[in-house]
Parts: C-alpha cells; sequence; structure tokens
C-alpha cells in the first residue's frame, strides 16, 4: 500500500475526507442501515453523526480538517477512491470487539422526548438542579457484579498459610520427598513440574516414601517413590483444585511415628532445594526468601524457617521467660514504667501521703482544680 | 532513701580492711519501642545477667521508660545519684557506662592536679619501697 507522509493512514485520509458522506461509506453505518429506516429525520441525522464520530474511533485517528483533504493532489486523490471502492465492494473494517467476560455497560436506552410524552400533567423541567440522576458510569467498576471470576487473583500458594507447626513439619516432609525424587527424574523432563497438590491420597503416597538418609546427609530413596512422580507428573484437573488438609493431631502423630534423621536430609543441590522450596510454596504458601533460602542446607535449616515461635512482644515478656535475670537476687524487672508513687509504695509511704492530702482536701494525683504551679517556671527562669 | 552515716568517732578508710563499693544500686531503663534503646534491649538480655551476678552488692532494677531514650541510673551511698544516657549505643559500650557508674565514688566530678590525694596528709610524704635501707623479709 502506498504511503503518503503528509497522511498518516490511508483509513485517516478516508474518514476526513468522508465526513460529509460518512453514512453512506463507514461500515458503522451499514450495521445500522436497518435502525435509520425506521426512526424519525432527527433521530437519523443524530445517528449519523454518532456513526462518523464511532467510526473515527475505531479507525483510531484523529480528527483531520477538512481543507488538509482538500490539498491533497490528484495522486492522493485517485489512491482515496480506489480505497474507497474497495470499501464499498464489501471489505468491512475489522471489528475491534475485544472479547471478555467483564460485564460493562452496554445499550443504551434512550428516553422518550418532551414532544412525545401523551401525559397531560408533564412538565418538562428547565433547570437539572432537584432532578434526580439515572445511570452513569462512574461507579460502574465499583460493583463487583461487573466483575467476573477470572479476574481474581489466584496465587501459587494457597491464600492463607499453614501455621500450624506440626502440619508445616508433615508438609516440609513431603516437600522434601518430592524434591529428591523430581532431582531424580528431573533430566526426563516432568509435564507438571510441582505444581499439582492433589488429595489426601497422593499426600499419603508421598509421606510413606522411605528415606535413607548417610552420615553426611546423603538421601536415598527406597521404593515405593515412583507413584508419586506420576502423581506430580498428572496434570492439573478441571475445575476447582483437590487439596489435601490434615488436621494438627493428625500431623502431630505421623511427625513423631518418624525417624528424626530425616531432618539431617541435605539439601545443598540447588536444583533439589528451589524445587523444595517451590514445593514449599505450593503445599503451604510459604515464600522462603532468598537470603534465607541460602543459608538453608537441611531439612531442619527449612523446618526452622518455616516454623516461627511467636516473637515476644515486649522485653520485660522474653526476660521473664528466657533470661537469667529472673532468678538473681539482686534484680529486680518490672513489666511497665516505675511511676513515682510506684516508689513510695515500694517504701510504704504512699498511704500516709494519701491520709494527708485527703486530711487537707488536696488532690491525690494531679493538680486537681488547682492548675499548674505558678512559681514553678519562675523557678525554671521561664518568666 | 539514702544511708546516713552514724556519728563515728574515727574516720573509715574505704579499702583498708574492708572496700564497699560505693554504687549500691543501679536503674537500668529502657524502650521497647524506640531504635535507640536496640543496644540497651540488647544489653539487658545478653550482658545484664552475667554483669548483675558479679556485682551482688548492687541492687538493679530494669523498667521501661516508654518513648525516652534509654539511661542508667548509678544511686551511690553518699546520697548522690549519677544518669547516663546511652542511646544508640551498642551493648559493649554501655557496658562500659555500667562499670564507669559502678567505679564512680558518686562525687560531684573533681579536677585532680596531684597524684595522691589524702584526707589525712603524712608529714613524711608518701612511702616508697625503692628508696631507704630496704626491708629485709
Amino acid at each position: 500500500m502506498r504511503r503518503i507522509p503528509r497522511i498518516p493512514s490511508v483509513a485517516s485520509a478516508l474518514s476526513s475526507s468522508s465526513t460529509a458522506s460518512a453514512p453512506a461509506r463507514s461500515a458503522a453505518a451499514c450495521l445500522l442501515k436497518r435502525d435509520i429506516a425506521t426512526r424519525s429525520p432527527r433521530t437519523t441525522q443524530l445517528r449519523s453523526q454518532t456513526c462518523a464520530h464511532s467510526q473515527r474511533r475505531y479507525l483510531s485517528v484523529s480528527s483531520r480538517s477538512l481543507s488538509t483533504a482538500q490539498q491533497v493532489d490528484t495522486d492522493v486523490a485517485r489512491v482515496l477512491e480506489e480505497e474507497a471502492a474497495v470499501l464499498q465492494a464489501g471489505a468491512q473494517i475489522p471489528s475491534r470487539e475485544i472479547q471478555t467476560d467483564l460485564v460493562y455497560p452496554r445499550g443504551v436506552v434512550e428516553a422518550p422526548r418532551s414532544t412525545d410524552v401523551t401525559d397531560p400533567e408533564y412538565t418538562p423541567a428547565e433547570t437539572a438542579e432537584g432532578l434526580e440522576e439515572v445511570g452513569g458510569l462512574a461507579n460502574w467498576w465499583e460493583d463487583p457484579e461487573h466483575w467476573s471470576a477470572s479476574k481474581e487473583y489466584v496465587g501459587f500458594g494457597p491464600q492463607e498459610k499453614v501455621t500450624d507447626p506440626a502440619v508445616l513439619e508433615v508438609l516440609t516432609r513431603r516437600a522434601v520427598v518430592e524434591g529428591l525424587i523430581y532431582t531424580r527424574y528431573a533430566e526426563k523432563g516432568c509435564k507438571n513440574p510441582l505444581r499439582e497438590i492433589g488429595g489426601r491420597e497422593e499426600m499419603e503416597r508421598a509421606l510413606k516414601v522411605e528415606v535413607d538418609v548417610a552420615e553426611d546427609g546423603t538421601a536415598t530413596l527406597k521404593k515405593s517413590f515412583k507413584p508419586v512422580w506420576a502423581d506430580l507428573n498428572r496434570p492439573t484437573p478441571e475445575g476447582k483444585p483437590v487439596t489435601a488438609e490434615i488436621s494438627p493431631a493428625d500431623a502431630q502423630q505421623l511427625a513423631k511415628s518418624w525417624d528424626p534423621k530425616w531432618k539431617t536430609i541435605s539439601l545443598r543441590d540447588p536444583v533439589t532445594k528451589f524445587a523444595v522450596a517451590k514445593r514449599i510454596q505450593r503445599l503451604t504458601g510459604h515464600v522462603v526468601p532468598d537470603g534465607k533460602l541460602f543459608g538453608i542446607n537441611t531439612a531442619a535449616g527449612l523446618v526452622a524457617q518455616l516454623i516461627k515461635p511467636p516473637k515476644p512482644k515486649k522485653l520485660a515478656e522474653e526476660i521473664a521467660t528466657k533470661s537469667e535475670l529472673v532468678s538473681l537476687p539482686n534484680v529486680r524487672v518490672f513489666p511497665r514504667r516505675v511511676t513515682p508513687v510506684d516508689k513510695e509504695k515500694m517504701v510504704g509511704r504512699w498511704k500516709i501521703i494519701v491520709q494527708e492530702l485527703e486530711k487537707r482536701e488536696l488532690p491525690v494525683v494531679g493538680t486537681g482544680n488547682y492548675g499548674k504551679a505558678v512559681e514553678k517556671k519562675w523557678i525554671l527562669g521561664k518568666a | 532513701m539514702t544511708v546516713k552515716a552514724l556519728q563515728q568517732i574515727s574516720t573509715g578508710r574505704n579499702g583498708v580492711g574492708a572496700f564497699i563499693l560505693q554504687c549500691k544500686k543501679m536503674d537500668i531503663h529502657y524502650c521497647d519501642w524506640a531504635g535507640s534503646s536496640r543496644g540497651m534491649n540488647g544489653f539487658i538480655k545478653s550482658i545484664l545477667p552475667q554483669f548483675a551476678a558479679a556485682h551482688p552488692q548492687i541492687e538493679f532494677t530494669v523498667s521501661p521508660r516508654p518513648s525516652k531514650h534509654p539511661i542508667i541510673v548509678g544511686h551511690y551511698i553518699n546520697g548522690r545519684e549519677k544518669a547516663i544516657c546511652v542511646r544508640n549505643m551498642e551493648p559493649l559500650q554501655i557496658l562500659k557506662k555500667a562499670e564507669l557508674l559502678r567505679d564512680a565514688s558518686g562525687e560531684k566530678l573533681k579536677r585532680v592536679t596531684k597524684p595522691v590525694q589524702s584526707i589525712n596528709d603524712s608529714v613524711r610524704g608518701v612511702w616508697s619501697p625503692y628508696h631507704g635501707n630496704g626491708m629485709q623479709v
């Protein structure tokens, strides 16, 4: 197609030059032909303008003035005629309708014109003040009904992180076993690598796999791990994913039944480590930070990273639970600020102070209605 | 409440016969929230247990002082107090300050111009083992 530098595209030139006869040429006008025939002349005119406008919008060009089109030489005019002929011959402007499952505003409902209203009591308003506002798209996307389920965020891991220590330990063992199996078969390729959670059966199969751990942490998988590889290779089923859940009590019992040596399994191999970390994220929702992942070299380290005792909020609480300070006879730890009143109470003077203050009808705490001591600022040299 | 000395017939010489540490109490204040207390919180957790165990004659009180810088207040048997602000200090720097308070006499700081200070000056001067006839042991 020939390009003319002064005109961005042939279509734009067509758009600008066709302003006068837009309804006849535009594809949108063709679509509305039936409607035009059945409407009043005013509506038809309105529609024509709308069509011209919409055509310009579909072609995504800026509106060129008519004078620009008139300046094109005969060569350009010929090209335009050719283009117009092609369009009239049936070539359609490609539809820009976006395929989406979002609910967006469609269909315009037009109110009857005031002249068409037959109700004798109807009086058209002269100003917009006090009229009820109908429609509008201001808050369209605020309505959750206008959003489809496909637009909801779906993370790789579960939305809620697993926090129970026993469950985390069980899931870590499963992740480590599956990571080891994945590493063993990684060269063969995995169709659905470490993505599928599976149901209860898959989980039990993975947890039943026995692992022999050498002194240096090298793990050797015993029999019955091939079904687990098959589970890992299974494609994701359609619909809601099946998730295996285990209760904290069951998890505790299960964790006790294992030889604690499994926690010495080495994760120094980066392929295994990343596979396990990925599996951990899928199963528990915990993302192991890169900085931490670097320092994790055993399954025990991974468990320690995932299971975190709640941090004591106050230093006094921490001292009370951990520190040797509590046992020392010459140390006293107070959980809150020691106030002047506390100090008086410690030496047994507070009762007497209260009695004396009450006898004089003075406020016990604070200044009461007396305000601050005026002499204070004199003493401090502020006055 | 300070210890008031009884009217005494002879002047006590601390360190002659017995030594009484002049610092009798230390108040250790910290804040749970403020960053300037980070070192102090570490000091309380890691160093204070050993320090307090090594000084059973000093009473330690640990209490929060919210929204304030951490301080150590030393109380002395002469009735005076000495407070040191330890904001933004590391635990080991705070230990130095605690040792300073422990070793202080509680008196106001005075300019020291002479190597030996005495409340009962000797007319013969300071005894020296390197002068005179020597002593046969």
